[in-house]
């Protein structure tokens, strides 16, 4: 049970069980316009997990019915002294989650591994099997990517990196072998499902007739509603702070634009499946890391599935990512 | 003004009137659609089937209008076979190709067959006055199917318009859509040839287009939406205003529109 003060006023209630409390309070937040200062909570039992939770979304001081030591040594580091108390303390809370967050320090790691606990990602499962085609060291490859999952793709130029996102998108039909994601093969996915960005050197469109940079956005969208597309639209833009650009035309904008733009585009989309391929070539180092930052906040709040092609050193500053070395694993 | 009324009172003018108002509208939105996706040189390739067309109708003495059709759908399927993927990138080649061929066949038609040649050039030279009521009919169900596909498809056009690849990745079928388009202009330029003949079919087709985007981007209404409304009325605008100056004047429509659409395009240069 979970019970959310706001200045000594109770303003949220969940009986939920494990974890799906606070992440309730989490979706309640998103529409609560009230006082957001002094949040304080009371909960029947909280470990690392909870406390990380609650504090990410604001809770400045915690009481448990059960509450591990673990959590008290996570919410003192962070807070300071008398922020939490409890009925009862113990050593630790007997579940996975407790061990598994254990030795973990960042907060956004532990977040992102709490919600595929929870299985409240985005992104669906990828599962490419024994698959063939005719270009690049694309021979018997085999890749699992769950839900939420995020993999850079490295090689050499000409092992068909470019190839492997396009055939997962269903651009080219492989020789042989099977991709499915979400347990379909690609022609049977549901509409809007990947978000694909391509190497901006085949974004490179005529400049006369273009579309603007809003209606680009707007390409994913699934709502048929006006008001609610436009919302979204704007809520993607402000995401990737693109929204200065709504009027302008796509392709006269500089290439760390065109990124900010795609990015917002995948985003108003809902993409379950990110396709990336080369999202930080040709920046400058400002724009590269906006792409990086992008990601990264991507990778830790609606958590799609992320399959990233590079060749940038710096994209390794994306913590926890799987490596996938094309034309080395396979084969 | 009475002499004018008079005129529209007459059956050719007011057909000729109400085909002008119809296409005039409507017909830019492939105008759109053969600029944005490049397919300027394969609308050369549908004059040129139209031509054959014409030389087969005349051969079998059959109606014009189905033949010339049907003669640009199927150069259109043929180009879209040739072009394997059938995204329409490679229709550049084919195009030149497709137009040689459909003009050697067209002038073996007429050895063969001997049909005059002047006859089938006169293709080059239309007439909304020479519209008979099927032709109406066939125009009006054409807008019709066009406005109607642009509507009900607009997303998925502008995804087209944006990128092929990111269409596929988001599950749209891009050789249906393409397929599609291109018949529908394949349709549209038959029809047009009819009414303004093949020297002055892009004062239908591509000039509204042409003439609208200045404007649109003086009053800062970009984007593919403001495109094809914009075409629309300004093609409406053309098409009405040419007509009725070419009757009150005495001038052939199809060159006054296009004389009226030339006007318009430099003003709009110079504005922009």
């Amino acid at each position: 049970m979970l019970k959310i003060f706001a200045s000594g006023r109770q303003i949220f209630y969940s009986e939920s069980k494990w974890l799906h409390p606070i992440f309730e309070f989490e979706s309640f937040l998103e529409t609560y316009d009230g006082p957001r200062d002094n949040l304080t909570a009371w909960d029947s039992a909280i470990g690392k997990a909870a406390a990380v939770l609650l504090m990410r979304l604001g809770v400045c001081q915690m009481h448990g019915e059960l509450v591990s030591e673990l959590a008290v040594k996570y919410v003192t580091s962070q807070l300071g002294e008398g922020k939490i108390s409890w009925d009862t303390l113990v050593d630790r809370l007997m579940c996975q989650t407790e061990s598994q967050l254990e030795n973990l320090t960042d907060s956004d790691e532990m977040y992102y591994l709490l919600r595929q606990r929870a299985k409240l990602v985005l992104g669906v499962p990828l599962s490419i099997k024994n698959l063939c085609y005719k270009y690049g060291k694309i021979n018997d490859l085999s890749l699992e990517v769950p839900s939420g999952g995020r993999i850079m793709i490295l090689g050499e130029n000409g092992t068909g990196k470019t190839t492997l996102l396009r055939l997962i998108c269903g651009i080219y039909r492989p020789d042989s072998g099977s991709i499915l994601i979400d347990g379909k093969p690609v022609k049977q996915l549901e509409k809007y499902t990947i978000g694909y960005i391509p190497q901006l050197s085949e974004l490179q469109e005529e400049q006369n007739f273009d579309l603007t940079v809003e209606e680009v956005v707007g390409l994913g969208c699934q709502t048929h509603n006006r008001q609610q597309r436009k919302a979204a639209v704007e809520a993607a833009m402000r995401r990737t702070g693109c929204e200065n650009l709504a009027g302008r035309k796509f392709s006269v904008l500089s290439g760390g634009e065109k990124q900010k733009v795609s990015l917002a585009r995948c985003l108003a989309q809902k993409a379950k499946l990110l396709l990336l391929d080369e999202p930080t070539a040709n920046l400058d180092k400002d724009n590269r890391r906006m792409v990086i930052d992008i990601l990264h906040s991507l990778s830790i709040s609606e958590i799609p599935t992320i399959i990233m092609v590079t060749h940038d050193k710096e994209l390794t500053s994306l913590k926890k990512w799987s490596v996938f070395n094309l034309g080395e694993q396979n084969g | 003004m009475d002499r004018l009324l008079l005129l529209f009172s007459l059956a050719p003018v007011m057909k000729g009137f109400i085909a002008m108002s119809i296409s005039g509208a409507i017909f830019p939105l492939c105008g759109v659609m053969v600029l944005r996706l490049n397919l300027v040189p394969m609308r050369y390739m549908l004059m040129h089937g139209v031509i054959l067309g014409g030389a087969i109708a005349m051969a079998l003495n059959v109606p014009l209008l189905p033949v010339t059709i049907t003669v640009n759908l199927l150069l259109v399927f043929m180009m879209l076979m040739m072009t394997n993927d059938g995204s329409g990138r490679n229709f550049g080649g084919t195009s030149a190709a497709t137009m040689v061929l459909s003009m050697a066949l067209a002038s073996l038609i007429m050895h063969v067959a001997d049909v005059p040649a002047k006859d089938t050039l006169d293709l080059l030279w239309g007439s909304p006055f020479a519209l008979s009521l099927l032709d109406i009919a066939a125009l009006c169900s054409l807008a019709l199917i066009l406005l109607l596909y642009v509507i009900l498809n607009f997303k998925n056009i502008k995804n087209l318009f944006f990128s092929k690849e990111i269409s596929m990745s988001l599950g749209i079928k891009v050789r249906l859509h393409n397929a599609v388009m291109v018949i529908l202009i394949a349709s549209v330029v038959a029809v047009a040839m009819k009414l303004l003949g093949a020297f002055l079919i892009d004062s239908l087709l591509i000039l509204p287009v042409m003439c609208a985007a200045p404007f649109l981007k003086k009053f800062n209404r970009n984007g593919i939406r403001a495109l094809f409304i914009g075409s629309s009325v300004t093609g409406f605008i053309l098409s009405v205003a040419g007509y009725v100056i070419a009757v009150a004047a005495d001038f052939p429509p199809a060159g006054t529109i296009a004389v009226l659409a030339g006007i318009v395009f430099f003003i709009g240069r110079i504005i922009k």
